[in-house]
């Protein structure tokens, strides 16, 4: 019971101060010393502890508790030990950790979508019919063209300076421009209508297709141009004046060609074969010599045996029988590495296309 | 820091009950591992009630598992390795206060009085009332002060 009720604001008189009893003095004593008592309890607290020396002998004990229990709480843990204990995972603890995606590392996350991308892309690139869509159809066909007009002007100027390349031209020259039977003169052979400026009637030429690559190619001038230079079939015609109108037989005819040319595409084969010879000098001759004898014959622009740098090239036909006895031959000098890859030029039945290269050095 | 200053907690929680610094490292250790593992070191600046409740009902209940096997031979030959203990304390009072409290008035001794812990939480943790918390405090408090005034 308070001496006053502070919630009305007005003071209440108590007439009869209860006495605190031991027992309940004794209960409030760590109250008391915590501070947690109200004014009028804590007043009447201290009025008993001047008179009752077991609470304050109680007390005295509460009040040195407290003081050693803050000392214990100035207690310093190691910092090694709290080192240790920072670094404390288990595998749950990591594996909620690694769950999280924002937890990753950076550069793991860019690697994944990148890897992601890259995969649909494949995947998009390897499921989808792109050949049976018309228009992607139409194009990859025109691109066919183009790129085969761009393979014939390279073939014909070859860079004695790069070996691949000279031996990348002969292979896809001869893939487009077959060497067997009934084809040749049908698809070397293109028609170009010139118109002139003037009123001359259009005059309509026929070329070989490998003219029709370097005339591509060739940029106006003032000076004569090729049609110019063809001796007793054209008039002199200025450079600008002539354009290519589009000449139907012959765009159709490439087109066909060309499907039949995919219908054939890596279905033929060619064997290649490469050695390493010391006195190349010598045997070289007599490599050609022995592709003759068994009824081999060149492919290709240029000759048997044609020296490159340290080497020397061999491209020829060859009758199937006589295969592998050249191998026999081949092997007598050294160690023939040999290689059969597929390839879209067929050839006729009971031949095979050879190609040969040997490096001087030590096998 | 605001974990750093938790696992001081635990630490020193386990080192005054289990009165031994091996297997108090040991249940630290543990006690860290589930707190990671409960996520209740996410948000170090959470200094609410609830969590401290929990971080203390994690704490009894790997105490209630260390204290079977913990030796009570307290301290013995390991003293310093986990705690730095000022040369003016004498922790042998603490021990014999172990020795005649009971286990449920030293642990809220420690809770709240060591490592200042709320009352509120320490009842929370401890599933116990508030008054019930209060009252092991007092009477724990009294019993250590005279284990200091006899020492």
């Amino acid at each position: 019971m308070s001496d006053n009720d502070d919630s009305t604001g007005k003071s209440i008189k108590i007439k009869f101060r209860r006495k605190l009893t031991p027992f309940l003095c004794r209960e409030m004593l760590f109250d008391y010393a915590t501070g947690n008592l109200d004014a009028t309890r804590r007043v009447a607290m201290e009025e008993f502890l001047r008179t009752d020396k077991e609470c304050q002998g109680i007390h005295e004990e509460i009040r040195k508790g407290i003081e050693y229990a803050e000392h214990l709480a100035s207690l310093q843990v190691n910092q090694a030990v709290l080192m240790e204990l920072r670094d404390v995972e288990n595998a749950i603890s990591l594996s909620r950790r690694y769950t999280s995606w924002y937890e990753w590392p950076e550069t793991l996350r860019w690697s994944i979508t990148a890897v992601m991308i890259s995969m649909i892309l494949a995947g998009a690139v390897a499921v989808v019919p792109w050949k049976n869509i018309p228009i992607l159809r139409q194009w990859v066909d025109s691109a066919f063209k183009v790129k085969q007009l761009e393979v014939i002007e390279v073939a014909q100027l070859p860079r004695a300076s790069d070996e691949a390349q000279i031996e990348a031209v002969q292979e896809q020259q001869e893939g487009t421009l077959p060497i067997d039977e009934g084809s040749g003169d049908e698809e070397t052979e293109v028609v170009l209508e010139v118109l002139p400026d003037t009123d001359q009637a259009p005059v309509t030429v026929q070329l070989p297709l490998t003219m029709l690559g370097a005339l591509a190619l060739v940029p106006p001038s003032p000076t004569p141009n090729l049609l110019q230079a063809s001796p007793g079939q054209l008039s002199p015609i200025p450079d600008s004046s002539f354009k290519t109108v589009a000449a139907e037989p012959t765009a159709a005819a490439t087109e066909t060609k060309a499907t039949s040319r995919a219908e054939s595409r890596a279905s033929g084969f060619v064997s290649r074969a490469f050695m390493t010879l010391t006195n190349l000098d010598d045997i070289g001759p007599k490599i050609v010599d022995h592709i003759v004898d068994l009824g081999g014959e060149k492919a290709g622009e240029v000759e048997l045996g044609w020296q490159r740098g340290t080497g020397r090239y061999y491209h020829f036909v060859l009758p199937e029988e006589g295969q592998e006895r050249l191998l026999e031959k081949l092997r007598a000098y050294g160690p023939v590495r040999l290689s059969k890859d597929p390839h879209p030029r067929v050839m006729p039945a009971g031949q095979v296309r050879f190609i040969l290269w040997i490096e001087a050095g030590n096998s | 820091m605001a974990n750093e200053q938790e696992m001081r907690k635990i630490v020193l929680f386990f080192f005054l009950t289990l009165l031994e610094e091996k297997a108090a490292f040991e249940a630290a250790h543990r006690a860290v591992s589930t707190l990671k593992t409960k996520g209740l070191f996410r948000n170090g600046r959470d200094e609410s009630v609830a969590r401290d409740a929990a971080i203390i009902a994690i704490m009894k209940r790997i105490f209630e598992q260390f204290k079977k096997t913990a030796s009570r031979n307290p301290l013995a030959g390991q003293i310093g390795l986990m705690v730095d203990i000022p040369k003016d304390l004498d922790l042998a009072t603490w021990r014999s206060f172990q020795k005649m409290a009971t286990e449920n008035e030293s642990m809220a001794v420690a809770l709240s009085k060591i490592l200042g812990f709320a009352d509120e939480a320490v009842a929370m943790g401890l599933n116990v009332s508030l008054g019930t918390v209060r009252y092991r405090i007092g009477k724990g408090i009294r019993t250590l002060g005279e284990h200091v005034k006899k020492t």
